[in-house]
């Protein structure tokens, strides 16, 4: 079975276009097939699209929140505003009150923790409620190997905590760089074989780069099609029935 | 007692200046050492059989249970000498001969070359401290 590897983008404001081009080709040059690009303007993305999108290599957009907004009323706000535009919405959880609502609220696919407080944030309740309405966990594994040498020790231990939670309660979990820089890219294996350290099963780690991330994009995607009424319901042969 | 299988990994360098064998070396075991410890190291049990100057690329025994421990010493490695450095696992097979023959793939070559071209174009020096 061939994989699909998946891995997101979250390029910072200041990034020039170009850096941006390259950090996609460069992640097309490691044989990933699908890449989300996250909180990027339209006009941007439609450029990157544009030049690098071709029929083995698929952009989408992805919208993150969390980071920024400090008052849950914010991301609110934010996601109301954006409803069916984006086909991944990930939170970045900073506080124990916006895990727990955004473990909970339809409209979220990914919840992120920030990796220092990964253990304490990512909780049994948060975990339960999680897998009660089918979240997934994402780490993104580039701060991992990005950060300085004296806080190894504790990222990796929070991460490891944490993600043995997810993996007795079965909640899927997604590893990704979230690279902003092209030096922060990782080939799928390498990042897969980090996973693996970290949660100790390589193939739920494969999984990760892979499978889970691809069939919830597919899933999302039949979501914000024009044609979907609700879950089992589409409308068939739309443009056949208006022209008779 | 399970006999330990060993497996060749194909690791590709990537730097403005170039690395000799015993860089390669050095690079790579340190940072298996300072994730796993001694240990670990032991346990992963790296040796480098061939390295070709030219390609600037390595092929490493280690062993078959521990393959995703030098993976993931790779992630780790940003820079070897004052100097910005790629380092990233190609290929993997159970015997030597198999990994040459990938060395010498022309497939495998341009791949690399793109690669090569697009982390060097933007690469700036490192400020030396």
């Amino acid at each position: 079975m061939v994989r699909i590897f998946v891995d997101t983008l979250s390029p910072n404001q200041y990034i020039s276009e170009t850096e941006l081009a390259t950090c996609v080709k460069l992640v097309k040059a490691f044989n990933f097939s699908v890449i989300w690009i996250s909180n990027l303007s339209n006009h941007l993305f439609d450029q990157i699209k544009k030049k690098n999108q071709t029929k083995n290599f698929l952009i989408y957009p992805r919208l993150d929140l969390g980071a920024k907004q400090e008052k849950k009323e914010d991301i609110i706000f934010l996601l109301r505003q954006n409803r069916r535009e984006y086909p991944v919405i990930g939170i970045e959880c900073l506080t124990p009150d916006i895990a727990a609502w955004a473990a909970q609220d339809n409209r979220v696919d990914i919840l992120k923790f920030p990796v220092l407080q990964f253990n304490r944030l990512f909780s049994l309740s948060v975990a339960n409620l999680m897998l009660k309405f089918n979240k997934s966990l994402e780490v993104p594994l580039s701060t991992l190997y990005t950060s300085s040498e004296r806080v190894h020790i504790p990222l990796i231990r929070e991460t490891r905590l944490a993600l043995a939670r997810a993996v007795k309660k079965g909640i899927p979990i997604i590893f990704s760089s979230s690279s902003s820089k092209v030096r922060d890219q990782r080939n799928p294996l390498e990042l897969a074989a980090l996973g693996q350290i970290l949660c100790l099963d390589s193939q739920k780690a494969l999984d990760g780069v892979s499978t889970i991330p691809n069939t919830l994009l597919e899933g999302n995607l039949k979501k914000i099609d024009p044609n979907y009424i609700m879950p089992g319901v589409f409308r068939l042969n739309f443009d056949q029935n208006e022209e008779e | 007692m399970i006999k330990e299988r060993s497996r060749y990994i194909v690791i590709r360098f990537i730097s403005s200046s170039p690395m000799n064998e015993r860089e390669a070396w050095k690079a790579v075991s340190l940072e298996i050492r300072k994730i796993f410890g001694v240990y670990g190291a032991a346990r992963v049990g790296l040796y480098l059989s061939y390295f070709d100057f030219e390609l600037q690329t390595g092929i490493f025994r280690s062993s078959h249970n521990c393959i995703s421990h030098v993976r993931t010493g790779l992630c780790y490695i940003h820079k070897y000498n004052n100097h910005y450095l790629y380092a990233f696992s190609d290929y993997v097979s159970g015997t030597l001969k198999k990994c040459k023959e990938y060395l010498k793939n022309p497939k495998s070559q341009t791949a690399y070359s793109s690669l090569r071209q697009l982390l060097l174009k933007q690469e700036k020096p490192l400020k030396t401290q």
